[in-house]
């Protein structure tokens, strides 16, 4: 094959790229915190039904986790400003970001509160405890932390999947690509370097994700 | 020459040194019970017998098939496990087959049987534990005697000179224990070897010979007379290593 | 400017909304075969086919879709094949679905008891007699439902293919949308499509979840 591979463009494009991972980054971060917030009201309402949000929410994580996310992501780009709700495109990246994670999350931590083991509700239940007191010192902490993983995994789905809002002209990381190769004219070698950068920014989540596992919702008391 | 005999085996699990130096040599024809407490390696050494655990060194040898270090090769392991019959505390049935076919299964998969046939062999073996009737219930559609039954079954379908029992009535309750437990004495008479690993007493009465077994090492290793005198040296156990008596 | 119809928006996704549905089944059918094959080698006993499954399923698990539809596209270009979106699209859905498939499936495989291992070691089978006939059919009732459910992923991935230029649902739909100047309605009809498509397979996954469950 005569097609000699030149990765030289990099030294020049590496400030833009740096920009790129940190706006993905960003983009996770802020999208992970909220939509894992989101999940947490959301399995509460369903788990006791609450009204009505337990039945918002149950239409609500149907209709995001059975569509995809950039069409999610057009229809609140796109769409929206229609309706006279003009969002700039980083506004409709994270709302987008948040709503798909908070549907996945709230299902998974709804099977980790609904794991919990009826004789510690009984327990509780017998000492007086009220709903909250039960929900934030029996139940959330164990169920998180079971679901942790499964929260993990859903979290670096969702910032994979978020290279698509370079659809709507938001800075990220994939969007710096698509500029780089329109100007370089080195289309693979430049998505296959993104490619990578992707690759270790997932592991680098799953990391993080780990470490506050371990620090925040599995601490246990020192001996 | 002995029927099974082990030499210097010895066996670590990571740091732990769970067989010191076992040398073991069991008869045709014998009942042997090793007894001792949970960890003490007495499972550890039934299932290095057939190769389900490997060995740090030492020798095995079963009727001629030998197993050494480094040396369980795919041939030299199935000729000794086509020797040596396994059943287990937990019954491990295969749950997607009946069973029936969980006794055909090794008959046809490993030697080749035609499936007519097996079919027959599958039924006069099932007929031998008394579940003859049971040939197309599957294992949750039985009781856990019934599926202990079916696993003995399938333990001697291959027609092994030995048969294992590792905690073999450990799920049971006394009286199905009973039951499970003449079954090996019915196999016993029809001249196979067994070694059970246990830690109930009145499975332990039951047998020719007892080793008890302690930090992986044999602490004693005597012939049983009666009943009565299996009970004496049960009760010559150390402390920790007590016995569980059925009520 | 030509005028569009209700009617005319609506013939036109069904439209894309087949392709879409084409595009979901062939990436499924040869995802599944092409995962059934690294399955195999990430169970398996040589070391260097497992180390590729590995790397098969890590990379693909652990990067997007779109970046791997755009290096699949330009890569194959460099090779001086013309890739046209279509063959792209179905080749890197494949390979995307073949490797969460596997790894699926490779959790089936690991949840079956270890005491069938053994029961079936202890009755002199070999590794693959092991796997064919004791440990594979047992993984497979367990692996129903989940594969059902990442059929609904499979679904939703296509629509990424919009962006290399295939013109599925979303692509269809955005075309549509920038000629009608109607982008609520026809991205709400879009999500529509999806929602016809996705929620019953992933209702039938949860059954099939729940009747698992009761079973034990």
């Amino acid at each position: 094959m005569a097609y000699q591979f030149d990765f030289t463009f990099i030294p020049d494009y590496a400030g833009m790229l740096a920009q790129g991972v940190a706006y993905t980054v960003g983009l996770t971060v802020v999208g992970g915190t909220l939509g894992i917030g989101i999940g947490i009201g959301g399995a509460i309402s369903r788990l006791w039904n609450v009204r009505p949000f337990g039945e918002l929410y149950r239409y609500y994580v149907e209709l995001f986790r059975n569509t995809p996310f950039l069409v999610q992501l057009f229809l609140i780009f796109f769409g929206l400003p229609s309706l006279g709700i003009k969002l700039e495109a980083w506004q409709a990246a994270i709302l987008a970001m948040v709503l798909n994670l908070g549907a996945y999350s709230t299902e998974i931590i709804r099977a980790g509160l609904q794991a919990t083991p009826r004789g510690q509700l009984e327990a509780a239940d017998s000492l007086a405890f009220t709903r909250w007191q039960i929900f934030l010192h029996v139940m959330l902490r164990p169920a998180l932390r079971k679901v942790w993983p499964a929260l993990s995994s859903q979290v670096v789905i969702t910032m994979l999947g978020s290279s698509v809002c370079s659809q709507i002209s938001t800075e990220e990381l994939t969007f710096v690509a698509n500029f780089i190769q329109s100007r370089n004219f080195r289309a693979f070698e430049t998505y296959f370097l993104t490619t990578g950068m992707y690759f270790a920014l997932a592991l680098l989540i799953r990391q993080t994700m780990h470490l506050i596992g371990r620090y925040l919702i599995v601490r246990r008391p020192s001996r | 020459m002995p029927l099974v005999s082990t030499n210097r085996l010895h066996k670590f699990f990571g740091k732990n040194h769970v067989l010191r130096g076992i040398k073991l040599d069991v008869e045709e024809g014998e009942v042997v019970t090793i007894v001792g407490r949970s960890g003490s390696g007495k499972s550890t050494l039934l299932r290095t017998l057939n190769g389900l655990e490997s060995i740090d060194d030492g020798i095995i040898e079963v009727d001629g098939a030998k197993l050494e270090v480094d040396c369980a090769d795919a041939a030299s392991l199935r000729a000794l496990r086509l020797k040596v019959g396994m059943v287990f505390q937990q019954f491990n049935l295969f749950p997607h087959l009946s069973a029936g076919q969980n006794v055909m299964l090794a008959p046809q998969v490993v030697k080749g049987t035609a499936k007519s046939e097996t079919e027959d062999i599958a039924r006069r073996m099932l007929e031998r534990v008394g579940l003859a009737e049971k040939f197309d219930a599957f294992p949750d559609q039985l009781s856990g005697g019934q599926q202990q039954r079916v696993a003995v079954a399938r333990a001697i379908v291959n027609d092994p000179v030995i048969i294992l029992g590792d905690e073999p009535t450990g799920n049971l309750d006394s009286r199905t224990a009973e039951e499970i437990m003449a079954l090996f004495q019915d196999l016993n008479s029809a001249g196979k070897t067994v070694i059970l690993v246990t830690h109930e007493q009145d499975i332990a009465e039951h047998c020719k010979r007892i080793i008890r077994f302690r930090d992986g090492h044999i602490i004693s290793d005597e012939k049983v007379a009666s009943p009565a005198d299996a009970r004496q040296i049960l009760a010559k156990m150390p402390a920790g290593d007590e016995m569980v008596t059925h009520v | 400017m030509m005028s569009f119809s209700l009617w005319d928006i609506v013939r036109n996704l069904l439209i894309g909304g087949a392709l879409t549905l084409l595009l979901s089944l062939v990436a499924f059918v040869l995802g599944g075969a092409t995962g059934m094959l690294v399955l195999l080698a990430r169970i398996g006993k040589w070391r260097a086919p497992r180390a590729l499954a590995q790397m098969h399923i890590e990379l693909f698990q652990g990067t997007p879709l779109l970046l791997q539809l755009f290096t699949l596209f330009f890569g194959l270009s460099l090779f001086g094949l013309d890739v046209p979106a279509w063959l792209a699209a179905g080749l890197g859905l494949t390979l995307f679905t073949s490797a969460f498939l596997a790894e699926i499936w490779r959790g089936c495989v690991e949840a079956v008891p270890r005491g069938q291992w053994e029961a079936s070691s202890c009755l002199a089978m070999t590794y693959w007699e092991q796997m064919r006939h004791v440990i594979l059919p047992q993984a497979m009732r367990l692996s129903i439902a989940p594969t059902v459910g990442f059929a609904v992923q499979v679904v939703k991935g296509t629509a990424v293919t919009s962006i290399i230029g295939f013109a599925e649902l979303t692509k269809t739909g955005s075309m549509i949308a920038n000629a009608t100047y109607q982008p609520f309605l026809v991205y709400s009809l879009v999500a529509l499509g999806y929602f016809i498509l996705c929620y019953p397979l992933s209702h039938y996954a949860q059954s099939l979840e729940r009747k698992l469950h009761a079973a034990r």
